[in-house]
């Protein structure tokens, strides 16, 4: 440990937590951090310092996607639905609906919509039934051509995997500081299904709860790059297309 | 929200494998950790990727969460904040176009936030407003800039147009009078 100025080493560890310590110097820092406990517990106590400038933010909730992908990302079977848990969830906070029903078995879904109706309605019901769905692999497709861009995408949404794919030919000729959004137009409004790719393919998770039909459609709007901040289109719309069924 | 107490048992459940002490814990915080992500970030798909990057390593890591790391917010907030700056060290190369919004957020008088409920957060909230109103100008805007904005030295000196020594020594002097005026 060469770092023996006791300023010196508060500096750094201030810098480290701020950032402006980084590349080569970031990463020796670390290196010391594992092996120097002072070192280590004036980082934290830098951190503690300067969290208030992470609090004052106002809290932005994420989109449901978020969780529902974490939770794929993670690996998570979901229990097997006792009817008290699925309730818990659902009158703890509707986000659970979405998130744990795109990671359940499509008799999981049936039960927990019988729920929500059980929860809406002012009559208990029987108790829920888990039904079994016979299983077909619907899959739906459309073809964007956007005014004024060379390139074209094609979007691919398979219900049964919960998956959208989007593939991109040629090269998108839109700024880099913006980005197509694509838009499943639903009866709620529209629902985000991920920003085009500027190239390839890319692979989005379905949100949860869609009901996707032919004749269903899609829009795509511009956006500042990364997507619509708010979760609902900021540009112009550009395109609506219906989806036509390909298997 | 959710008091350290709550949040620091979520956290030992979690890292008993507890699935829904993890969920808890996301409803509770996850939306101060995006609004971070997203303030540092910019664009939407990169904070929603670390900010399942960041639950994701919650998830396989919170067993090494103690109380002697700090308040769980804390430590939750410094995970994102460090996953963000690796992703934009890796993504940004050039501080290119200008931050239209940069200068909204460098007065520290506009704090909106609710922490019903936990007082130690809103009292160092208050002392941290009071100290950084002691800093010199430069000195405030560069750390501000460094910590909503994740700039280096160099994307600093370019930014506020000084000598890289210069906004060196703005960085660490603000840095030094915070400490002493948070100590005192």
């Amino acid at each position: 440990m060469r770092l023996r100025d006791p300023q010196a080493r508060q500096l750094l560890a201030g810098e480290y937590v701020l950032g402006t310590l980084h590349g080569a110097a970031r990463r020796r820092f670390q290196r010391w951090l594992g092996e120097d406990r002072e070192l280590s517990d004036q980082v934290r106590e830098w951190e503690a310092r300067l969290v208030p400038l992470a609090l004052r933010l106002a809290p932005v909730a994420p989109r449901e996607i978020v969780w529902v992908e974490l939770a794929r990302q993670i690996g998570w079977v979901p229990q097997a639905a006792p009817s008290t848990a699925g309730a818990q969830l659902l009158r703890g906070n509707s986000r659970w609906l979405s998130a744990w029903a795109t990671t359940a078995t499509a008799a999981v879904v049936i039960l927990a919509v019988i729920l929500v109706a059980q929860l809406e309605r002012p009559t208990p019901l029987p108790e829920p039934e888990i039904v079994e769905v016979p299983r077909t692999v619907a899959s739906y497709v459309a073809a964007l051509q956007l005014p004024d861009e060379a390139a074209q995408w094609s979007v691919s949404v398979v219900p049964e995997s919960g998956m959208v794919r989007l593939a991109v030919a040629g090269d998108p000729t839109l700024p880099t500081q913006q980005d197509y959004e694509l838009w499943w137009l639903a009866d709620s409004g529209p629902v985000s299904l991920g920003v085009l790719p500027r190239s390839g393919a890319a692979e989005h998770i379905l949100p949860a709860g869609l009901n996707i039909t032919e004749g269903g459609k899609l829009a795509v709007s511009l956006e500042q790059a990364g997507g619509s901040p708010t979760g609902s289109p900021q540009g112009q719309v550009l395109l609506a297309t219906p989806v036509i069924r390909a298997g | 929200m959710a008091d350290a107490q709550e949040l620091a048992r979520l956290l030992s459940s979690t890292a008993q494998g507890d699935q829904r002490a993890f969920a808890e814990l996301y409803t509770a915080t996850s939306s101060h950790l995006y609004a971070l992500l997203l303030r540092i970030l910019k664009r939407r798909d990169w904070a929603e990727e670390a900010l399942q990057d960041c639950f994701i390593r919650v998830w396989q890591k919170s067993d090494s969460y103690s109380s002697e790391k700090g308040a769980p917010l804390t430590w939750l907030l410094s995970i994102a904040r460090y996953r963000a700056l690796d992703l934009l060290r890796s993504r940004r190369p050039e501080v290119s176009q200008e931050d239209e919004d940069v200068h909204e957020n460098l007065s520290f008088a506009d704090t909106r936030v609710d922490l019903a409920g936990d007082a130690d957060h809103a009292q160092s909230m208050t002392a941290l407003r009071r100290c950084m109103a002691t800093l010199q100008d430069e000195q405030r805007k560069s750390v501000l800039l460094a910590y909503y904005e994740g700039y280096t030295h160099h994307e600093l000196s370019r930014r506020l147009e000084a000598p890289l020594g210069t906004v060196k020594s703005w960085v660490r002097r603000g840095l030094q009078r915070l400490r002493e005026c948070l100590e005192s």
